[in-house]
């Protein structure tokens, strides 16, 4: 038993390890290869888990093995533009211009309700509205709509807005983000300041949001 | 960049381990072999000399198992241990028959990791 959590707590570290080494990119965004990979690594951290017979070792090279030769492959990839096809295959247009391209759509093995559902999925009803949609290598269908079709932007009517600046987290569960504070070239005695003016000690603060204008957002703690 | 330079660095460490697993266990099972053979030549020879040399077997084996347990499937190195704790019992109160059978299982185990570290085309399939 004590064995067994051994060597399950040592490949679960070596599996993450394997996965973060591999990139950032979610399941829904992976790319074959990818996927491929990802579900060989899951099955051999399984088998020395299942047969305590297998040096665990084993399963490590496995696992290190395909790492190695996804990375290795990948970076190769970025540089030859073939291989990157031969192993991610290449985004196909199954809609231009308001039409299905049938043979497209038999050539990636995908059904007139299959490109319905993932229209519907971007909120395009009307294939008619659509000029352009794609089917990239991870699966996904992406749609742009003909330009009547698009809604009107500021742009569009010729209205001035303000520019938005996207609020980052100074200070997250009472913990100061270092990084988020070297963005926005403060120091802890700006943020000490900022605590004063709003009425507030360190202890009290749950959340504090600064963006670029120098706006200030603060939850308290509870 | 980094991530290629992490995989070539994983890459030269696994082929290290995988030359030092090879060479450790052939030596290895080179020198048990070797030892097994002297065992069945002394059986008949020396029987005193026998003894000793089955129970050393045994011992030395004792002491390097827990390395080789880190390569190889468990079950084949405790099948030799389970041997060579029959080698030492039947040096002392075994017959012939027992003792070299024994010698044969145990010679046979040491040739199944040894044959485990070569790579040949029947492995592929």
């Amino acid at each position: 038993m004590p064995a067994t959590i051994a060597r399950t707590a040592i490949l679960y570290v070596v599996v993450t390890i394997a996965i973060r080494l591999m990139g950032k990119r979610q399941i829904g965004d992976m790319q074959p290869n990818e996927l491929v990979i990802t579900l060989l690594i899951s099955e051999i951290a399984a088998i020395p888990l299942q047969d305590s017979n297998q040096p665990i070792i084993n399963g490590i090279c496995a696992i290190s093995v395909l790492v190695i030769v996804e990375i290795l492959i990948s970076a190769l990839a970025l540089k030859v533009p073939f291989l990157r096809n031969l192993i991610s295959g290449k985004a196909v247009i199954l809609i231009k211009d308001g039409k299905i391209d049938q043979k497209a759509m038999k050539r990636v093995r995908v059904t007139v309700d299959d490109v319905l559902e993932m229209m519907r999925g971007k909120d395009v009803f009307d294939i008619k509205k659509v000029d352009f949609a794609i089917l990239e290598v991870n699966g996904e269908l992406n749609v742009l709509l003909k330009s009547e079709n698009n809604p009107v932007t500021p742009r569009d009517i010729a209205v001035a807005v303000k520019q938005d600046y996207p609020f980052l987290p100074l200070i997250s569960d009472g913990v100061t983000v270092k990084e988020n504070l070297e963005y926005f070239n403060l120091k802890e005695n700006d943020i000490k300041r900022i605590e004063d003016k709003n009425g507030i000690t360190r202890k009290d603060t749950f959340l504090m949001l600064y963006n670029e204008e120098g706006k200030c957002e603060i939850t308290e703690k509870e | 960049m980094k991530r290629v330079i992490t995989a070539v660095v994983l890459l030269i460490f696994l082929v290290f381990i995988g030359i030092y697993e090879n060479v450790y266990i052939n030596d290895f099972c080179d020198k048990k072999q070797s030892e097994i053979e002297l065992c069945r030549k002394l059986y008949e020879e020396d029987p005193n000399e026998c003894i000793k040399h089955s129970n050393e077997f045994k011992t030395e084996w004792d002491k390097y198992q827990n390395r080789m347990l880190i390569f190889v499937n468990h079950s084949v190195v405790d099948d030799i241990s389970l041997e060579s704790e029959r080698l030492s019992s039947y040096s002392e109160k075994g017959n012939v028959v027992e003792y070299n059978a024994t010698c044969n299982v145990i010679h046979h185990l040491l040739q199944v990791l040894k044959d485990d570290q070569r790579i040949t085309i029947d492995k592929f399939y």
